[in-house]
């Protein structure tokens, strides 16, 4: 059966590295790695060979099992799922032109994930792999990968949307038609128009797309699906850490572990010295800036260190994988096979 | 026309490479020089508060600095007030705009809350009561962009999609303030590596024609020069293995290739902008003490 691993955390915090790296790491472990980046650094991608895909592409690496890379294009995520549960093409093609799909496909708040999720759920369904690691959209909080699906839920949930752009069915009280009267009003008839056909083509395909939203949100939900989160060691990495931690529980899921990311190594007992053929002279000029760099990368590896050993308090149960910053970014498929050595078997 | 003359400067960039750390050392710079300011978040990225110390969030303005207010922007209470404006009628305002129809709507329409958000900005500088605007200056922490989606393409679709009524006129006076350069400035936030520098460009050249509105960049967490420049590195380096300190060499070798490689993206960075840049160093914490050092560094934005 193939597992999921969702590396959740905030934007920039090298989510979308860490997650390749970890599909590195499980191919060369001898599995069948597939990961599902979403916002790779162009030259990330052109390593990784994906920057055409929505679908999954083979990465030539040195390796007992397998690599491929594929990048979401939500907008033609969205184009699959109707295709796939259009009653004919027709309909299908009538969705399309509708100016409010085009929004929703695009640019609604929350589709991002939702489009994230749809898409791993095919990966698992396909059965080609042993594992699919998921990288998450770029968002200022790390809750943001299960929050915004709910928003494209709330989206379609037909008793409120349905009372918005079609007042006149049902029961409802003055006030209410008065609320959907200023709407409206301030929104001008031609999105109402646009809104409420949407609903009347999609209602063709609903059944099969409530059901869908179902079974992703029930994978999601079972213990084939493994969530690390990718953070720093900083002070603000640790508030969001533990607000994600509590926010899991409640989902009544469990975090494997942190995958802590650049995390500067402590030079330890290092002390600069001054090496015979170097003048006393000569020396001054370098001897104080080495102690500078050695006290900086002190202090710096010593925050970090306490930001580790936080981190370790904040769960009982979760692992803390400190992993080096690399130096000057990862850009290549060797950049990510060496930080593919300090992550965790998962 | 200097930065800090602006009526709104918009500070962007990809997440965590330090848009709200700029944004706070951008308003402390304005405000060094007398004017009046006021940091807007969105609610949903809302950490200003936290940086300068501050208990929580809210949606009125507090004080976070001398001449700095911020304040948190939530679409529900943005539209709330633009609905006070519009409707006639003050006893609707409470019915609709506490009504969780109203929240769904506000969901369902693609822009519509970046809309009611950069509106209320609108209003701060445009549509103010009393004689003088509250702020000389509002200071945008901007979502991050993905794949060149900004604020102001958010609010063009938008337009497209209603075209009448008075969400549309709205967009459209919002268009007309974030695409003048002589009031909008849109500040670009990078790190001083070659990938962030590379997105950066990305990112600019995606900006098309609202490149006109690109008033300065600013370098975050950049580092200053190891090593002395003379006598040459390579020659002690020698020196320092042949005298088995192989560890502080690999350290000082790190150390000078990220530095190098830093002022290489910066210098291409700025060949290719042609716009001042603004060196905000990296720092152990950033917080309401250490943002003044920031902010001494983004008033450099002002020399080309
Ligand atoms: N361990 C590391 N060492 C050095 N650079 C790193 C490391 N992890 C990530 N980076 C760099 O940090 C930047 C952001 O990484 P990315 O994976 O795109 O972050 P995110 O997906 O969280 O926004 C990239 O330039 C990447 O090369
Ligand atoms: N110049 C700096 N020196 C040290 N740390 C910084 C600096 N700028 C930002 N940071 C830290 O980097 C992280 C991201 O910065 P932030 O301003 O919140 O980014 P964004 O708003 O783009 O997500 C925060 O933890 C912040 O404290
Ligand atoms: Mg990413
Ligand atoms: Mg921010």
């Amino acid at each position: 059966m193939t597992r999921v691993i969702v590396c959740c955390g905030v934007g920039g915090v090298g989510k979308t590295t860490t997650s390749a790296a970890l599909a590195v790491r499980l191919a060369k472990t001898g599995h069948r790695a597939v990961v599902l980046t979403i916002d790779p650094a162009r030259r990330l991608a052109d390593a990784l060979g994906v920057e055409l895909g929505n679908e999954p592409r083979a990465v030539a690496i040195d390796a007992p099992g397998t690599l491929h890379a594929l990048m979401l294009d939500r907008k033609a995520t969205w184009d699959g799922i109707i295709h796939r549960f259009a009653p004919s093409a027709e309909a299908a093609q009538r969705l399309f032109d509708n100016r409010y799909y085009k929004a929703v496909s695009t640019r609604l708040g929350g589709s991002h994930e939702f489009m994230a999720m749809e898409k791993l759920y095919e990966l698992v369904e396909s059965e080609r792999w042993d594992v699919v690691v998921v990288d998450t959209p770029p968002t200022q909080h790390a809750l943001d990968f299960f929050r915004a699906p709910d928003r494209v839920h709330r989206v379609f949930d037909r008793s409120v949307i349905g009372i918005l752009v079609e007042p006149g069915k049902g029961l409802f009280n003055a006030a209410t038609r008065k609320v959907v009267g200023v709407l409206h009003r301030m929104a001008g008839e031609r999105v109402i128009g646009d809104i409420s056909e949407f609903f009347r083509l999609m209602s063709g395909l609903s059944t099969g797309f409530r059901k869908r939203s179902r079974a992703v949100a029930d994978l999601l939900s079972s213990d084939r699906s493994h969530y690390w989160l990718v953070t720093s060691a900083s002070a603000p990495a640790r508030a969001d850490a533990v607000a994600f931690l509590a926010e899991l529980e409640e989902r009544e899921l469990t975090l494997q572990g942190f995958l802590v990311n650049r995390v500067i190594p402590d030079p330890g007992e290092l002390a600069a010295e001054r090496p015979a053929d170097i003048g006393e002279a000569e020396w001054t000029e370098w001897g104080p800036a080495f102690d500078a760099l050695i006290h900086a990368r002190r202090s710096e590896a010593a925050r970090h260190r306490a930001g580790l050993a936080q981190l370790a308090q904040s769960s009982t149960h979760a692992s803390v994988h400190p992993l080096p910053d690399l130096g000057s970014g990862i850009a290549d498929l060797s950049g990510l096979e060496r930080l593919a050595e300090h992550l965790p078997d998962v | 026309m200097s930065l800090f003359d602006h009526q709104l400067i918009a500070v962007t960039g990809k997440g965590g490479v330090g848009r709200t750390t700029a944004a706070c050392s951008i308003a402390l710079a304005a405000a060094a020089q007398g004017k009046r300011v006021c940091i807007a978040e969105l609610a949903g990225l809302a950490r200003v508060p936290e940086v300068f110390g501050l208990p929580g969030r809210s949606y009125a303005p507090q004080r976070c600095a001398p001449g700095v207010d911020t304040m948190s922007l939530s679409a529900l209470d943005c539209l709330d007030d633009f609905g006070r404006k519009r409707l006639k009628i003050q006893a609707l305002v409470r019915l609709v705009f506490h009504n969780r129809l109203t929240a769904a709507f506000l969901d369902a329409i693609p822009g519509l809350q970046d809309m009611q958000q950069l509106g209320k900005i609108r209003h701060l500088i445009e549509e103010y009561e009393g004689d003088e605007p509250p702020y000389d200056l509002i200071v945008l922490d901007a979502p991050a962009t993905g794949h060149g989606l900004t604020l102001l393409d958010s609010a063009r679709s938008l337009g497209e999609m209603t075209r009448v009524g008075p969400f549309y006129e709205e967009t459209q006076h919002i268009v007309r303030l974030l695409s003048d350069p002589d009031r909008t400035a849109i500040v670009v936030v990078t790190l001083g590596e070659e990938l962030p520098v590379n997105e950066s460009l990305e990112l600019i050249s995606s900006l098309g024609e609202d490149r006109a509105q690109l008033a300065a960049i600013v370098a975050n967490q950049v580092r200053s020069q190891p090593l002395p420049d003379a006598p040459p590195w390579p020659k002690l380096r020698d020196a320092l293995a042949a005298s088995d300190q192989t560890d502080l060499v690999s350290l000082a070798d790190a150390a000078q290739s990220t530095w190098t490689s830093q002022e290489r993206a910066l210098a291409r960075l700025r060949t290719t902008i042609g716009l001042p840049i603004a060196r905000l160093p990296r720092l152990p914490v950033v917080d309401a003490e250490s943002l003044l050092i920031l902010a001494e560094a983004a008033e450099q934005l002002e020399e080309p």
